[in-house]
């Protein structure tokens, strides 16, 4: 297996307001060219920090995290990252939204205009193009971010607890969705969630993360074809199987219990 | 579905309603009422013409004067402008420079208090030395007075862009100016506005005080003048004016804002 992100050794401490947090402790992770791994963990895990390093947002205290070979330095043009909030610019309709980082990557505009179009059919935003950010639901705000992240046709897509903010139904629609979405539009997504079900339903592999220091501490293989759903059919059994061991995982007797404070 | 539209218009229609009634309607009693209130209160207490002047007194000190005051009206209206639009030209630069430097943040900005902290009546006078006694002394000080609150507000609001605006700027690796263009500034514009508009309200007094200090036109100079020989009533008719001016100056700049930020009412600053 070829490894696309290669996460390797990597620590990360904060200092915050004169104590010291211990966010990552030597984690090692291999993702592959058009995976799917889900990083499951409570708060103060560290998942989000390991997003950001991978995305080129923070370096690392000690270790390197690499893409395609290259160690990571700053934000690269074929990483992107959806938010937990959508993030979109409330002046710019959807479609200049989508477009942004073409605009900011000085691409030819014309040209990602029908890829644009293209993308928001995909997520079932037809005809909301000229629609204003907040004329919209906060499912299709993140719909329209989705798009933007995949405007300029990234290699690594880091998504950061991108359905948190909604609904417990329209996460759900929302995850199916992604499945969909994923399988049309081919890539490697690393998905952060609190989610355990979230997790199980949209990863090939999910990393349980336990925190204080953050460190990975097991991967699961998730071996079943998609489409999956949560509704009844023939996944129901095996999802309920790797939940239930995810669930051991994070609240077994050893793991480390939550305390107040929390590191992110 | 049509049923669904006509309901729609429906509840349009009752919700233009209620704010036409909220909007134009309520203050508009309140402004009847407390007219009323001081046409009783000068037929209960007598008071003289030209210590309080009759609603009536001063509607027909405007007419009287028809010719006279919309010349002067004019004259301060300009002069606001010009102190308001200067005080934007420099106070949006200047924020932005402090919002994006230190060294500007820590030297220009203690300055800028102290500024603001001296009263600019004071300096009306010093300010008719420098100037003269033509337009220039009464555009200074509206520019003194509205310049501090736009470039706090602007300031503020580029230090206040969203962090998850902030953060996507950053993963897309975008420049600093463009950062700047297509996030950092229009994100500030609610903010900016916040300060355009207590800056408005200030610009006109700042007007008043320069015209009361040496002019020989607008309506503080009129103020000024009817007082000298106790034509209260013409005053009274400046005054009128005046506040007219201020709240025609306010609801254009809203005007400006809503159809610049129609996102603001949404998420607000």
């Amino acid at each position: 297996m070829d490894a696309l992100i290669r996460v390797d050794g990597v620590s990360q401490v904060f200092g915050l307001r004169g104590d010291v947090v211990h966010a990552l402790d030597d984690v090692n992770l291999e993702i592959a060219t058009n995976e799917f791994v889900t990083l499951v963990g409570r708060s103060g895990c560290g998942k989000s920090t390991l997003l950001r390093l991978i995305a080129g947002l923070i370096p690392a205290t000690r270790g390197e995290v690499s893409i395609a070979g290259e160690p990571v330095a700053g934000p690269r043009r074929d990483v992107s990252i959806v938010f937990q909030s959508p993030a979109l610019l409330p002046w710019r309709n959807v479609i200049e939204n989508v477009l942004l980082p073409v605009e900011v990557m000085k691409l030819d505009k014309r040209k990602y205009r029908k890829v644009a179009t293209e993308l928001l059919e995909l997520v079932g935003l037809e005809g909301f193009e000229r629609r204003k950010p907040y004329e919209l639901s906060g499912g299709m705000q993140q719909r329209a971010a989705l798009c933007r992240s995949l405007i300029q046709n990234p290699k690594v897509l880091l998504m950061d607890e991108p359905f948190a903010a909604l609904d417990a139904l329209t996460r759900e629609e929302l995850s199916l969705e992604l499945q969909r979405i994923f399988s049309e539009h081919k890539t490697t997504i690393v998905f952060v969630t609190h989610s355990i079900t979230e997790a199980v339903l949209l990863a090939d592999r999910v990393a349980v993360m336990t925190p204080r220091p953050g460190r990975i501490a097991e991967i699961v293989r998730v071996d079943l074809a998609r489409p999956r759903s949560l509704g009844e059919g023939a996944h129901a059994a095996e999802l309920n199987h790797a939940t239930a061991h995810l669930h051991e995982l994070l609240f077994a007797p050893t793991a480390p219990v939550e305390t107040d404070r929390a590191a992110t | 579905m049509s049923d669904i539209a006509e309901l729609e218009a429906l509840a349009a229609a009752r919700r233009r309603g209620r704010t036409v009634a909220a909007d134009w309607l309520l203050p508009l009693l309140t402004l009847v009422a407390l007219v009323g209130a001081w046409w009783l209160a000068k037929i209960v207490f007598g008071w003289e013409k030209f210590i309080v002047p009759s609603p009536a007194d001063v509607g027909d000190a405007l007419w009287q004067n028809r010719s006279l005051l919309p010349r002067q009206f004019w004259t301060t209206l300009v002069e606001t402008l010009q102190g308001f639009f200067l005080a934007i030209a420099v106070g949006v630069p200047l924020a932005v420079g402090i919002a994006y430097s230190r060294l500007l943040e820590r030297t220009i900005y203690p300055v800028l208090l102290a500024v603001n902290a001296v009263p600019k009546v004071a300096i009306a006078p010093i300010l008719v030395i420098w100037f003269g006694f033509g337009q220039w002394p009464k555009v200074v000080m509206v520019f003194l007075i509205s310049f501090f609150p736009i470039v706090l507000s602007t300031a503020t609001g580029l230090a206040a862009t969203p962090p998850e605006l902030v953060e996507l700027a950053r993963s897309l690796s975008a420049s600093r100016s463009q950062a700047f263009v297509k996030v950092r500034f229009p994100a500030a514009l609610p903010h900016v506005f916040v300060g355009l508009k207590v800056a408005i309200s200030l610009a006109v007094i700042g007007a008043v005080i320069g015209e009361f200090v040496g002019a020989s036109r607008g309506l503080g100079y009129i103020i000024i003048a009817s007082g000298g020989n106790a034509n209260t009533s013409l005053a009274f008719a400046a005054i009128v004016l005046l506040a007219a001016m201020s709240i025609g100056l306010f609801y254009a700049i809203v005007a400006v804002e809503r159809m610049l930020i129609p996102w603001a009412r949404y998420e607000g600053p």
